[in-house]
C-alpha cells in the first residue's frame, strides 16, 4: 500500500528488476515445489500413522542419508561465499562454485549408490515392498530432481563465469533453490528414513 | 465381486408385497427425546411405538411431496430432532436469502439512473462499520444457531457411541459392502462374532424396533456408502477401516438401504432393505437363522469368516 | 510461411494467448454443457433412447445404459472444471486483463503463458482422445476416488488418459499461476500502488496465489494414483474388509479435498474480483469499503486450505477434527458476507444503470448468495448428514461455481470483448443471453436443492429404482425441462458472438465510461505491446461521479492515468 516503493522499484535499474523478479519467480516455484513435496510426505506420514509401513526385513540404516544430507549442508556456505565475490573479480568465485558443485555431486552419488544397494542387495523392490518400498524410492528420487535442477543451474553460472561473466546473480538464485531442496530433504528424513 | 457365502445360512427375507410398500403406513407422532435437558444421557425409555396398521393421517399425496421440500418419511427415534435443526436453519437461511435479495432489487429498481450520491471514497467510516457490525450479527445469528445446534446433536446423538455402548439389548452389527450389495452379519444368540452362529444375510438387515442398534462398516472393494435414508444416517465403507455409526428404529416397517458414494457401473442398484420388526419377531427370527447357520457352518470355508472381533468405540 | 503459422500457434503475446484459451474453453464448455444435458435426460426419461444419439450409441439404439452414464458425469466435472471454467476465468480473462489493469507490457513470463497453453491443449486433446480407446473414457467420477480408480476397477486406458490430462491442466495452472503472481507484484506500472488496483487484479491474484499453493498437491494425488495405475505401486490399494492391505484410499481423499476446496475459490474469486468492480464501474460510484473488499476476499484466501475436511464429514473423521473443521468452515462464510454488503452498499444511492456486464454481475451475485447460503448446513457435521451425497450438494455447488462462475465470464465477456476484438457485441442479445441463463440456472439448480433435500442420491443411473425416490419424477423431469431451455438459451450468445465477429460494428473506445488502465490508456485491440507510452497511475480504479472531475471535464469519470489540472484524487 506505500506509493513510494513501487515508485522506487521503477527507479531501479531495469536488469536489477528483472533479476530480482526471476529471483521471486525463484523462490515461488521451490515454494511450490516444497508444497508438492509436503503433499507426498503427508501421504507417507500418513501411511506410518495408519501402521501400513511394513519395513523391509534389513531396515535400511541411517548412517548414508547422514553422510548425504552433511554433503547437501556443505553446499550452501559455498554457494553464498560465490555469491558475495568482490564485482570486480567476478573470477574469483569459480572455485567457491566448484566447490559446491563437488559438495552436490557428493550428495547425489551417496544416495544413488545406497538406493542401489538397497534395491539389488537388500532387495527392497516395487512394488513388493509395499508402500514403504513405493515412497522410499520414489521420494528419494523427486527430492534427487530437486537438487539435480539446482545443480544444474550452478553449473550453467560456473560455466559463464568461466567464460568472463557475472554469475553471482545466479548463485544468489541457487542459494534460494538451496535453502529448498535441504527443506525437502529434512521432511524426506523424517517422514522416510528415519526408523 | 459375488462373493462366497459358504457354510453360513443365506437367509432370505420373506417379501410379502405388504412390506415392501414403504410409504403406507403412516408414522404417529414420534416420542422425541427432550432436547432441554442436552447434557444427560439422551435415551432412557425406549421407545416402543409400533403405530397401529390402521393409523391415518392426513397426508399430502406423493406426487405433491416432491415439491414442498420435505425430507424423506422419518422413522428413526432420533430423526424428528436433526429434521427440525434442519428445517430450523433453512427457515434462518431463506430468510437471509430473501432479506440480500429484496435489497438488491430494491437498489437496483430505486436508485436505476438516478443522480449518484457519492462520498469521496465510496462510503463513511460509519458506513463501513455498519457493513462490517452487520455482517458480524448474520454471522452470530445464523451461523451460530447452526453450530449450536449441529454440536448438541453430535454430542447427543452422532457421535454418542456410549448409548449402544451402555444399553445391554443393543443389537450389533457388522457390515461388508461389496460392488454391489450389502453383506451383514450378527453375532446370533451368544452374541459374539466368528462363532458358528453368525448369521450372514445379504440386501436385508433386520432390526428390533425400539434398540439402538450399533453398525460397524467396513469394505471389500471399492469405497461406497452406507445410507439409511428414513433414519438419516450416513457413513462411508472404506476398505481397510472399520468405521461406526448407530441408530434406533422408532416403528416397525420396511425401509431402504442406499449406497451413496459412486462405486462403478452399477450404483445405482446397490440397494438393501432394512426390517424393522417388533422385538419379539426379531429374537424369533435370530434364533431360526441362527439354527440354521449353526447346520451349515463349514470351517474351511475361509471367504465366509470375514467378520472381525467388535471393536470397542 | 513456415514461419508465419508457427507465429500464429506459439505466441507469447497475452492478448493472443487469451484468445487461444478462450476458444479452447468455450469448446469445452460447450462439450460439458451437452454432457450435462445428457445426464438430465438420463433423470427424467431414465433409459429412454436420447434422440439422435443413436450414431453414437447403435448397441442400445441412443438410450444410456450404466456404463456410459458414469462416463458422462465424470467427464461433465472434469471437463467443466478443469477445461471449460477454470481457463475461461484465468487462461481468457485473466491472460487477457490482468497486464493491461496494472499497465504492464505483458506477463513477467510470456513464454511460460504460451507453454502453459499448449499444456491445456495437451491435456484437452487427451480428453478428446479417450473417448476413441477400448472401454471409454474416465468413469471413476470427478474426484477418481481409489480404489475406484485403480486399474483394478476400472481397467481402461481412458482413466489413464485421463489422470494425465489433469496433470496435464496442472501445469497450464501451475504456470499462469506463478506468472500471474510474479506478474502483479513485480510489473505494476509506475503509481499503480496494491490499493490503486481493480478489484478484479484482486480476484485474480488472490486465485493465482491459490494454485501456485494447491495444484501442486493435486499434482502429488495425481501422481500416486497415475503410478498406482501404470506402475504398480500400492499406494491407495487397500486389503479387503477388516483386514489390513498395502495403502489407504484416504489419504487421497484428504490430498484431493486439500485441493478441491482451494479450488471452489480459485473458481470463484476471480468472480468475486469482477462483481466488485462492476457493481462500482455501473452504480457510477466508488467501491463501498474498497479495503474491506480487498481485504474480505484476501481472508478467504488465506483460510481456504483450512477447512476442505467438510467433504470427509461422513468418512469417519475424528469428532476433534470434525467440530475444528465445522467452525473452520462456518467461520469463512464471514468474510463472504461482507464482501456481499459491500456490494449492496455500492449500489445504493448510486446511479444503476442496466448494461449487459451489470446484469451478469448482478446475476452472479443473486446465485453466489443462494449457493453460499445454501452451502451453510453442509458445513455444519449435524446437518451435512442427512444432505450428504445428495443432489442438495449438487444444487449447491453448481450455484457457486457453475452458475456462478459462469455468468462471471459472461459478464467479463460482455465487458471485455469490444477490448478483445474491436467489436461491439449486440447489448440486446447479451442481455436477454444473460437474464435467460440466470432464471434458469435458478430453476436448474434450485430443483436438484429440492430433490436433494426430498433425500435423491447423486450420480444414480435410475434414481426411481428406490422406492422413495419414486415420487420424484415429476420435479426432475421440470428440472430437465429447465435445463433444456438453458442451453437452448445459449445460443444466444452463440448467435451474438457470429454476428458480431462477421458483421459487429466497430466498438466505441471507451463504450462502458469508466477510468481503467484498458479503456483509456489503449487501443481496442490493444498494441502488441499493450502502451504507446508507460501509463504513469494518478488514481484508484472507481474514481466516479466525482464533484471536481465532472466540473472540470464534464463527465462523471476519469482515466486512473489521466493527468488533469486537479491532480490526484486518491
Ligand atoms: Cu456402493
Ligand atoms: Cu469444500
Amino acid at each position: 500500500m506505500n506509493p513510494e516503493a513501487s515508485l522506487a522499484s521503477s527507479e531501479a535499474s531495469a536488469p536489477r528488476r528483472a533479476e530480482s523478479t526471476r529471483w521471486f519467480a525463484g523462490v515461488l516455484a521451490h515454494g511450490a515445489g516444497t508444497m508438492f513435496f509436503v503433499a507426498l510426505a503427508f501421504a507417507a506420514g500418513w501411511y506410518r500413522m495408519r501402521g501400513l509401513w511394513v519395513l523391509p526385513a534389513v531396515a535400511p540404516s541411517v548412517l548414508p542419508p547422514c553422510v548425504a544430507g552433511a554433503f547437501l549442508l556443505g553446499v550452501g556456505p559455498l554457494l553464498l561465499r560465490a555469491s558475495r565475490v568482490d564485482a570486480s573479480t567476478p573470477r574469483r568465485a569459480l572455485p567457491w562454485l566448484g566447490g559446491a558443485l563437488v559438495s552436490g555431486a557428493g550428495f547425489l552419488g551417496t544416495q544413488a549408490a545406497w538406493l542401489h544397494v538397497m534395491f539389488w542387495y537388500r532387495d527392497l523392490r516395487v512394488p513388493e515392498g509395499g508402500a514403504f518400498a513405493s515412497a522410499f524410492y520414489g521420494l528419494s528420487a523427486l527430492q534427487a530432481v530437486h537438487v539435480g535442477l539446482v545443480l544444474l543451474a550452478v553449473l550453467v553460472a560456473a560455466v559463464s563465469t568461466w567464460r568472463g561473466g557475472d554469475a553471482r546473480d545466479a548463485a544468489r538464485r541457487a542459494l534460494a533453490g538451496w535453502l529448498f531442496t535441504v527443506a525437502t530433504f529434512g521432511l524426506l528424513f523424517l517422514a522416510v528414513y528415519l526408523p | 465381486m459375488g462373493g462366497v457365502v459358504g457354510g453360513e445360512a443365506r437367509v432370505t427375507p420373506d417379501l410379502s408385497p405388504a412390506r415392501l410398500i414403504l410409504s403406507e403406513s403412516t408414522p404417529a407422532p414420534q416420542p422425541v427425546p427432550s432436547e432441554a435437558g442436552g447434557a444427560g444421557p439422551v435415551h432412557q425409555t425406549p421407545v416402543r411405538s409400533a403405530p397401529p396398521a390402521n393409523a391415518v393421517t392426513p397426508r399430502m399425496s406423493e406426487q405433491a411431496r416432491a415439491w414442498t421440500l420435505s425430507p424423506p418419511e422419518g422413522a428413526s427415534t432420533y430423526g424428528p430432532r436433526i429434521d427440525a435443526l434442519l428445517e430450523r436453519s433453512h427457515v434462518f437461511e431463506a430468510g437471509l436469502a430473501a432479506v440480500m435479495l429484496a435489497w438488491l432489487v430494491l437498489a437496483v429498481w430505486r436508485f436505476r439512473g438516478a443522480r449518484p450520491v457519492v462520498a469521496a471514497n465510496g462510503g463513511t467510516r460509519r458506513s463501513r462499520a455498519w457493513v462490517l457490525g452487520l455482517a458480524v450479527c448474520v454471522f452470530v445469528g445464523v451461523d451460530g444457531t447452526l453450530f449450536l445446534g449441529s454440536e448438541r446433536y453430535a454430542r447427543d446423538v452422532l457421535w454418542n457411541l456410549e448409548v449402544p455402548a451402555n444399553d445391554p439389548r443393543t443389537v450389533r452389527l457388522e457390515l461388508n459392502a461389496h460392488q454391489w450389495s450389502w453383506e451383514a452379519r450378527y453375532a446370533g444368540e451368544d452374541g459374539r462374532f466368528g462363532t458358528p452362529d453368525d448369521v450372514v444375510t445379504w440386501n436385508d438387515l433386520r432390526v428390533p424396533v425400539g434398540v439402538p442398534v450399533w453398525v460397524q462398516l467396513v469394505s471389500t472393494d471399492v469405497v461406497h456408502g452406507f445410507s439409511l435414508p428414513a433414519f438419516r444416517v450416513k457413513l462411508d465403507a472404506i476398505p481397510g477401516r472399520v468405521n461406526q455409526t448407530w441408530f434406533q428404529a422408532a416403528r416397525e416397517g420396511t425401509f431402504e438401504v442406499a449406497c451413496y458414494q459412486h462405486c462403478g457401473t452399477s450404483h445405482y442398484r446397490m440397494r438393501g432393505l432394512l426390517t424393522v420388526l417388533s422385538e419379539a419377531d426379531y429374537a424369533r427370527w435370530l434364533h431360526e437363522a441362527g439354527r440354521l447357520a449353526t447346520q451349515s457352518y463349514d470351517a474351511d470355508d475361509a471367504a465366509a469368516h470375514w467378520g472381525w472381533e467388535w471393536r470397542a468405540p | 510461411m513456415r514461419a508465419s503459422w508457427v507465429r500464429a500457434l506459439w505466441t507469447t503475446d497475452h492478448k493472443q494467448v487469451a484468445r487461444q484459451y478462450l476458444w479452447g474453453g468455450l469448446g469445452f464448455l460447450l462439450l460439458g454443457g451437452l454432457l450435462a444435458l445428457l445426464i438430465r435426460w438420463q433423470w427424467a426419461w431414465p433409459g429412454q433412447p436420447v434422440p439422435g444419439l443413436a450414431w453414437a450409441l447403435p448397441e442400445s439404439r441412443g438410450a444410456l445404459t450404466p456404463p456410459t452414464y458414469t462416463v458422462l458425469f465424470t467427464l461433465h466435472g472434469l471437463v467443466m472444471i478443469f477445461f471449460a471454467v477454470t481457463p475461461l476465468l484465468f487462461g481468457a480473462l485473466g491472460h487477457f486483463v490482468l497486464p493491461l489493469a496494472i499497465g504492464a507490457r505483458g506477463f513477467a513470463f510470456p513464454r511460460l503463458s504460451a507453454a502453459g497453453f499448449w499444456a491445456y491443449a495437451v491435456g484437452g486433446a487427451l480428453v478428446l482422445a479417450s473417448f476413441a480407446v477400448r472401454l471409454g473414457p474416465a468413469s471413476a467420477g470427478w474426484t477418481s476416488y481409489p480404489p475406484l480408480a485403480t486399474p483394478a476397477f476400472t481397467p481402461g486406458v481412458g482413466q489413464t488418459l485421463m489422470t494425465v490430462a489433469i496433470l496435464c491442466v496442472g501445469v497450464s495452472a501451475f504456470s499462469y499461476g506463478l506468472n500471474f503472481v510474479v506478474t502483479v507484484v513485480r510489473c505494476r506500472a509506475p503509481g499503480m500502488t496494491w490499493g490503486r488496483m481493480p478489484l478484479v487484479v484482486w480476484g485474480l491474484f488472490y486465485g493465482a496465489v491459490l494454485n501456485v499453493l494447491f495444484v501442486p498437491v493435486l499434482a502429488a494425488a495425481t501422481l500416486l494414483l497415475l503410478l498406482d495405475r501404470v506402475a504398480g505401486t500400492q499406494f491407495f490399494i487397500a486389503g479387503a474388509a477388516a483386514v489390513g492391505g498395502g495403502g489407504d484410499p484416504i489419504v487421497y481423499q484428504h490430498l484431493f479435498w486439500l485441493f478441491g476446496h482451494p479450488e471452489v475459490y480459485i473458481l470463484i474469486l476471480p468472480a468475486w474480483g469482477m462483481v466488485g468492480d462492476f457493481v462500482a464501474y455501473f452504480s457510477r460510484k466508488p467501491a463501498h469499503g474498497y479495503r474491506l473488499t480487498a481485504g474480505a476476499m484476501g481472508a478467504v484466501t488465506a483460510m481456504s486450505g483450512l477447512v476442505y475436511a467438510h467433504h470427509l464429514f461422513t468418512s469417519g473423521l475424528s469428532p476433534v477434527l470434525g467440530r475444528a473443521f465445522m467452525v473452520l468452515t462456518l467461520l469463512i462464510s464471514l468474510p463472504a458476507e461482507v464482501m456481499f454488503l459491500n456490494w449492496l452498499m455500492t449500489l445504493w444511492r448510486g446511479s444503476v444503470r442496466l448494461t449487459s456486464p451489470m446484469l451478469a454481475a448482478l446475476a452472479t451475485m443473486v446465485v453466489f448468495g443462494l449457493g453460499g447460503i445454501t452451502g451453510l448446513a453442509l458445513g455444519a457435521v449435524a446437518t451435512d448428514v442427512p444432505l450428504h451425497g445428495t443432489m442438495w450438494v449438487v444444487g449447491h455447488f453448481h450455484l457457486t461455481m457453475g452458475a456462478a462462475s459462469f455468468l462471471a465470464v459472461f459478464a467479463g465477456l460482455y465487458f471485455w470483448f469490444p477490448k478483445m476484438y474491436g467489436r461491439a457485441l449486440h447489448e440486446g442479445l447479451a442481455k436477454a443471453h444473460v437474464l435467460a441463463s440466470a432464471v434458469l440456472f435458478v430453476g436448474v439448480f434450485g430443483g436438484q436443492l429440492a430433490a436433494g433435500y426430498a433425500g435423491q442420491l447423486r450420480r444414480l443411473y435410475d434414481p426411481y429404482q428406490y422406492t422413495y425416490l419414486k415420487h420424484l419424477l415429476p420435479l426432475n423431469q421440470w428440472t430437465t425441462g429447465c435445463a433444456f431451455l438453458l442451453g437452448a438459451a445459449q445460443l444466444l450468445f452463440v448467435g451474438n458472438l457470429v454476428w458480431t465477429l462477421w458483421r459487429g460494428r466497430a466498438a466505441e473506445p471507451n463504450p462502458w465510461s469508466v477510468g481503467t488502465l484498458e479503456w483509456t490508456c489503449a487501443t481496442s485491440p490493444p498494441a502488441p505491446d499493450n502502451y504507446a507510452t508507460e501509463p504513469v497511475v494518478l488514481r484508484g480504479p472507481h474514481v466516479l461521479s466525482q464533484p471536481d472531475v465532472q466540473q472540470q471535464l464534464g463527465r462523471d469519470w476519469i482515466g486512473q492515468a489521466e493527468a488533469a489540472v486537479l491532480g490526484g484524487t486518491e
